[in-house]
């Protein structure tokens, strides 16, 4: 008997459990969180497009030389924009075939791969800007001796772009991993500071003994010197050359030595004697009409600068390239304006052949002689353009501009 | 305050016990037995007939009656289960062996809350379940809490193992204010916290008598705070549940390892009750859990604005600014765009680039799981002890205290640790057939009670600040895109470099900095100081003797709330807590018509709050015989609610960029909310900000109608079912409001998360909104004593505004079955029951979450043995008998199995 209800309690047991069973589909489990998948983009990569478009064999060639083409090919974790000369680009710049790229020096070669590469993003044409300043992208080009990321300067006018002073000719070519902007030529990676590439030029000598004149008494970065030395700045300086230095020396001088009562035909040999050496700004003699304030009031207005908003002063930290210019007469700001807000500046134009200016003109608000009414005098010509380096442009001129 | 009432319990108690002086000349004595298995029975009441003089049996079945009484008389012996007997006593030498004859106890329960008049379950004018000690003792559910779940209409929230709250009608919550938890005639709402604390402080499991559950805004008698429900939890007399009792539950839970590694389930129950002489009885109870709580383990990703939000995609990996539901720090969020343009500023050569870069790119803290911040240990103790005393025949004082104190994981607007938190809850009542009298007072104390996500936020602050960690964050994030990586690359090797020391959870480090940030209080930590207290006089009056006519019930209270947290979640200052006063009074006539066949009830209340107009509201209810246990009811019912204390004065920033914010007037003027105007969230949303004025929130009020029927067929078949349909008006709710920081800022601040601050402000719905539901239960006894019962249930929302946030959190279905057996096996010893119920799936929104909640099934079960010669009985029981995981809101914890066998002695 008793073993029977055993059983039965067994049975019910068994019933209930089963039962229970029945009764209890499983319950949802709480969903884990859902990644959020970024779609793998599809189609071709940077590198693909260089393995496979002979017509950037000799990108490919200093790309893979610099080591970048399995970056380039990474579809799954990196971004780029990459600014793409094509053979005939090269070509242009001076390099005529893969072969090249193998005999120049490995630092070279990567130094040229880098600064046409920007990492994490993909610009697209339509967020470069079309009026100048002009966008910095910073490219994979890092300096080790100044540490320093070297960057490019894209700017748009009209359908027209460049980067730096390069037109391209095909740009945004989208892809996997970034966007690719042909290139009408090789972008140079700048490699020295403004003042190695003044100093050294033997058309620039006033300018550079202007600049210690102007910088004599003055400490820090109150001296040119050390802004043109300085690497992180961005300016734009517009160099006289010694002839046009000679010609504004000899004029000033001149008019001084007749306002001090000597004779205009003595006065013009003296001056022209005095101003043929760019010791005239050291010369003793002239101590009290070169002073440094006033060359470097007429070297300030050589500095293009723009109005900072914090704090509010102008600093020279624009680099404008010489497609950067107006077409039409426009007025740039300079560091005159440090001093006198108000100036209207330098009045410049450029002229366009193709997509290369092929004429870039200054003038100043003074003329040579003085007196003349504002804006009035020869313009100054650019006779070397957008010479770059690593903290600024410089574009050498024919005329000293005098901002009164 | 504490000195006055101190004052006016001693006066009270001193005048009455005078009163106790009546000469008693006749001593019965005798015992009671079960005539079946002749099983001593305790608990019987024994009256003598036409007198209120009686006694209880005691726990071996005797009873002794010393009386004034002449002989002979008669002796009435009743009890719940069996057939009342009546005995001739002739003699004082007389010994009264009583057998006691079962019965069908289907429908013939007794309650008292629904009318506050002991009335029959089957005629009672409202809907009303009621669980017994029995069902307490023969259902596999771990705390009794769980048992009221499985009544029709109820939801139980979970936020943690022994936090769980129940609701009817709907509006469920992890604190729910709408729903009034009773515990032996006193409102257990914590004071300042808002929860009812029923499951953590109330009753211990071997105290409980029955528990009573009203379903809606069924009765005046209350207080006006239970629009949605009233639970009442009984406790056991002394005089009459008497002697020792214990039991011992020992379990298993977390048996997958899917939480934590398998660990032991504690909970042990006493009850000592002594009649000391006919007049003095006292008792004293103590229980105690511990266990390794359940894990809220909800880890997908969440998008919040201000208070409310909606998952989304996303893991830790692959959204910076993931912010996990159940992880906790990462509610902390910033704007890489910012730092990056502070980089800019100072490396300008960058900014350009910076600049082709989204305009918006948030990014959150690395946060922290629950399972690595919180004390894996819950622990709840509850304390209680009472003394009774009869004055005279017909008074009878008691002196009644509870405490409870513990561990646990609440709910709110964020996930709660409240750890050492302590409540008591202390009485002095006199009952009278015809009134009682009650002053009880609530404290409360936070103890080490904090916010999850404000602490975990602040550990991060303390361990790295925002200002360095971001900054690290996007130095390395722009490296890493200037290297040439996509956003998502970049963002991980950012994070990386941004954490490189983060503390491990469970490290020295982490401990030392997490013990020292929950320690401080708000704002400097997550800790809270609440130590609000509340104080409550009541008392009704019978006057049915008086008028004659009709069943005439008069009462009021007076009630006091004393919020004090020391400025951590009101704005109250040390010394200076802010005080609520509030009183209420109500009527009740109950008139029978055509022979008993009709019974009508009409009641009616009128509340005043020091901050809120008074109001009156009246309820209608009657019930219709048409035959012998056949009940029609019908009832018209009016309610009305203050808006919570919290509701009147929170003053909490949550840490997810909204500051909550009580309705009063003070706190709008602290925060210059009309010098420096507030937005509407959703219209600076959409572009165009609205400013959102100050209006005075009004209380809340429901009109419901309800019609039900209960039958009793062939004694073997109970069947309950009712419809209600209600409205509610000034639906209590909150929206969210932004500021700007600068109020000269230009209106695009609005948009911009660190110049903009957020509010969650309280306001009354527009419109009405409308509730509508349905419930039938049905319990049949089978042969050999087996019975099977179920029930299935309706609610559902209607008429909800646009962007109105109900918070209705309530599955339009759910439904329970139990099979049950009470006696089998060869002494009928064995008893068994096993219980399914399954609930549909809902929407859940809270201040913490919004989001579905999955359709779930649970199956209870157990089986026990008795051992009738030791008055024992061990029970071997399951609840989440298959393991298999379910959470009752989101965000909550996901419970799972828990096995158990238990011991217990003298359980009654």
């Amino acid at each position: 008997m008793k073993f029977q209800i055993i059983n039965k309690v067994r049975n019910i047991s068994l019933v209930l459990v089963a039962a229970s069973f029945t009764f209890t589909s499983c319950n949802k489990d709480l969903p884990l969180a859902t990644p959020i998948i970024t779609p793998v983009p599809g189609g071709n990569t940077i590198g693909d497009v260089l393995n496979t478009d002979t017509t950037y064999s000799i990108l490919k060639a200093a790309v893979v030389r610099a080591g970048m083409l399995p970056a380039l090919s990474d579809r799954n974790s990196t971004r780029y924009t990459m600014y793409a000369p094509n053979n005939a680009a090269f070509r242009l710049s001076g390099i005529a075939n893969e072969a090249v790229i193998g005999v120049l020096p490995l630092a070279s070669v990567v130094a040229l791969v880098q600064y046409h590469i920007v990492g994490g993003q993909a610009l697209p044409s339509s967020l470069v800007p079309t009026t100048f300043p002009n966008i910095q992208e910073p490219t994979s080009l890092v300096l080790s001796a100044p540490f320093l990321r070297m960057s490019t300067f894209p700017s748009k006018r009209g359908a027209s772009m460049w980067v730096n002073s390069i037109p391209v000719t095909s740009p945004d070519i989208a892809l996997a991993n970034g966007t690719m902007h042909q290139m009408l030529a090789v972008l140079n990676p700048p490699s020295l500071v403004l003042a190695q590439i003044i100093y050294a030029d033997p058309n620039l000598t006033y300018f550079t003994a202007a600049v210690a004149r102007a910088d004599s008494g003055q400490v820090g970065l109150a001296r040119l010197d050390s802004l043109l030395k300085y690497p992180p700045l961005n300016m734009t300086v517009l160099a006289p050359n010694d002839g046009a230095f000679k010609a504004f020396l000899d004029t000033n001088i001149r008019r001084a030595l007749i306002g001090m009562g000597v004779p205009p035909a003595t006065a013009a040999a003296q001056a022209t004697g005095l101003a043929s050496t760019p010791g005239v700004f050291t010369n003793p003699a002239l101590a009290a009409v070169l002073t440094p304030a006033t060359v470097k009031g007429v070297l300030a207005y050589h500095f293009l600068a723009s109005k900072n908003t914090n704090p509010a002063a102008f600093q020279p930290d624009v680099r404008a390239f010489s497609v950067n210019f107006p077409t039409t007469p426009g007025f740039v700001t300079t560091l005159v304006n440090s001093a006198v807000a108000a100036h209207p500046g330098v009045m410049a134009q450029a002229t366009f052949t193709g997509p290369f200016v092929s004429s870039l003109k200054f003038t100043g608000l003074g003329t040579l002689p003085s007196g003349g009414a504002a804006f009035s005098g020869t313009a100054a010509n650019a006779t070397a353009q957008d010479r770059h380096a690593v903290n600024g442009i410089t574009h050498t001129i024919d005329r000293v501009l005098l901002p009164q | 305050m504490r000195k006055n009432l101190r004052l006016l319990i001693a006066i009270v108690a001193a005048n009455l016990f005078t009163l106790a002086a009546i000469a008693q000349n006749t001593t019965i004595k005798g015992s009671v037995r079960n005539a079946g298995n002749k099983e001593v029975v305790q608990a019987v009441s024994v009256l003598i007939k036409g007198s209120a003089e009686g006694t209880y049996t005691d726990d071996k079945g005797n009873f002794v009656i010393a009386t004034s009484q002449k002989l002979p008389f008669t002796l009435i012996f009743s009890a719940v289960g069996f057939e009342t007997q009546e005995v001739s006593v002739t003699s004082a030498s007389q010994t009264v062996s009583v057998d006691f004859v079962t019965a069908s106890g289907l429908g013939q329960e007794v309650v008292v809350s629904a009318t506050r008049t002991p009335t029959r379950i089957l005629e009672s004018p409202v809907s009303i379940d009621r669980v017994s000690a029995a069902n307490i003792r023969n259902s596999a559910a771990t705390n009794y809490y769980d048992i009221v779940s499985n009544l029709k209409g109820v939801d139980v929230i979970a936020s943690s193992m022994t936090f769980k709250t129940p609701t009817t009608r709907g509006f469920s919550g992890s604190g729910n204010t709408r729903f009034n938890q009773i515990m032996s005639g006193m409102d257990n709402q914590a004071p300042g916290l808002n929860f009812s604390v029923g499951s953590i402080i109330g009753l211990t499991e071997l105290d409980v008598e029955s528990v009573e559950l009203l379903q809606g805004a069924s009765s005046a008698l209350y207080g006006p705070g239970g629009m949605l429900g009233t639970m009442l939890v009984n406790g056991k007399n002394p005089f009459k549940y008497q002697g020792l009792s214990f039991q011992v539950k020992t379990g298993i839970m977390h048996t997958d390892g899917r939480q934590r590694p398998a660990s032991p389930y504690f909970n042990w129950n006493v009850r000592w009750a002594q009649q000391i002489n006919s007049k003095l009885a006292f008792k004293i109870g103590a229980e105690l859990i511990q266990a390794k709580d359940w894990l809220a383990d909800d880890f997908r990703n969440y998008k919040r604005f201000g208070t409310k939000g909606s998952l989304a995609d996303g893991t830790r990996e692959t959204d910076p600014n993931f912010d996990g539901v159940n992880v906790y720090g990462d509610e902390t969020t910033v704007n890489l765009k910012d730092v990056l343009n502070g980089i800019g500023a100072a490396a300008p050569f960058l900014q350009g680039y910076i600049s082709t870069f989204p305009a918006s790119i948030p990014v959150s803290r690395t946060g922290y799981t629950e399972t690595e911040v919180v004390n894996p240990n819950t622990v709840n103790m509850k304390l209680s002890g009472a003394i009774h005393y009869k004055l005279t025949d017909k008074i009878e004082a008691n002196l009644t205290g509870y405490f409870g104190t513990g561990n646990t994981i609440y709910t709110g607007s964020q996930r709660y640790s409240l750890k050492d938190l302590k409540v008591g809850q202390y009485k002095l009542e006199l009952n009278h057939k015809d009134w009682f009298f009650r002053a009880y007072t609530t404290q409360e104390n936070s103890g080490e009670s904090h916010n999850l996500t404000v602490a975990t936020q602040l550990f991060n602050e303390s361990w790295k600040p925002s200002t360095s960690w971001y900054p690290t964050y996007g130095q390395t994030f722009l490296a890493a895109k200037l290297g040439g990586a996509t956003d998502a690359a970049a963002h991980t090797a950012a994070r990386a470099a941004a954490d490189v020391g983060r503390p491990a959870p469970g490290s020295d480090q982490f401990k030392s900095i997490y013990q020292a940030v929950r320690k401080r209080p708000i704002p400097q930590g997550g800790l809270f100081l609440d130590r609000s207290d509340l104080y409550m006089i009541e008392g009704q009056y019978n006057l049915t003797d008086a008028v004659k006519f009709a069943e005439v019930l008069v009462g009021g209270n007076w009630k006091k709330y004393v919020l004090n947290s020391q400025g951590t979640l009101f704005p109250d200052k040390p010394g200076e807590p802010i005080t609520i006063g509030e009183f209420g009074a109500y009527v009740q006539i109950s008139k029978a018509l055509l022979d008993e066949k009709l019974k009508l009830t009409a009641s009616g209340r009128f509340d005043k709050n020091q901050n809120f107009d008074g109001r009156f509201t009246p309820r209608l209810g009657l019930v219709f015989k048409p035959a012998k246990d056949h009940n029609i009811r019908l009832s018209f019912q009016t309610a009305y609610r203050f808006p919570s204390t919290q509701q009147q004065w929170i003053d909490l920033n949550t840490g997810t960029g909204a500051r909550i914010l009580g309705c009063n007037k003070f706190l709008w003027d602290k925060y210059n909310m009309t010098s420096n105007p507030v937005y509407a969230a959703e219209s600076v949303t959409a572009g165009n900000p609205t400013v959102v004025s100050f209006i005075a929130a009004k209380p809340e009020s429901v009109t419901s109608y309800e019609l039900g029927y209960k039958a009793l067929i062939a004694k073997k078949f109970l069947v309950d079912i009712y419809g209600y349909y209600g409205q509610y008006e000034n639906f209590l709710s909150r929206r969210d409001v932004i500021q700007k920081l600068d109020p000269a800022g230009p209106m695009s601040d609005l948009s911009n998360s660190s110049k903009r601050t957020g509010y969650s402000i309280v306001i009354n719905a527009p419109g009405k909104v409308t509730t509508f539901g349905w419930g039938a239960s049905a319990e049949y006894l089978l042969p050999q004593n087996f019975s099977v019962s179920g029930n299935i249930s309706s609610d559902v929302l209607e008429d909800v505004p646009t962007g109105f946030q109900a918070g209705f959190n309530t599955p339009r279905y759910r439904t329970n079955l139990t099979l049950g057996n009470s006696g089998f096996g060869a002494k009928k010893l064995f008893g068994a029951s096993i219980t399914w119920k399954w609930q549909d799936t809902f929407m859940y929104e809270s201040d913490f979450i919004f989001g579905e909640v999955p359709a779930y099934h649970n199956v209870d079960m157990q089986v026990n043995y008795r051992f009738p010669e030791i008055k024992s009985m061990v029970k071997l029981g399951a609840t989440n008998l298959l393991n298999q995981y379910y959470r009752t809101g989101l965000g909550n914890s996901s419970i799972g199995g828990l096995y158990y066998v238990s011991f217990g002695y003298n359980i009654f």
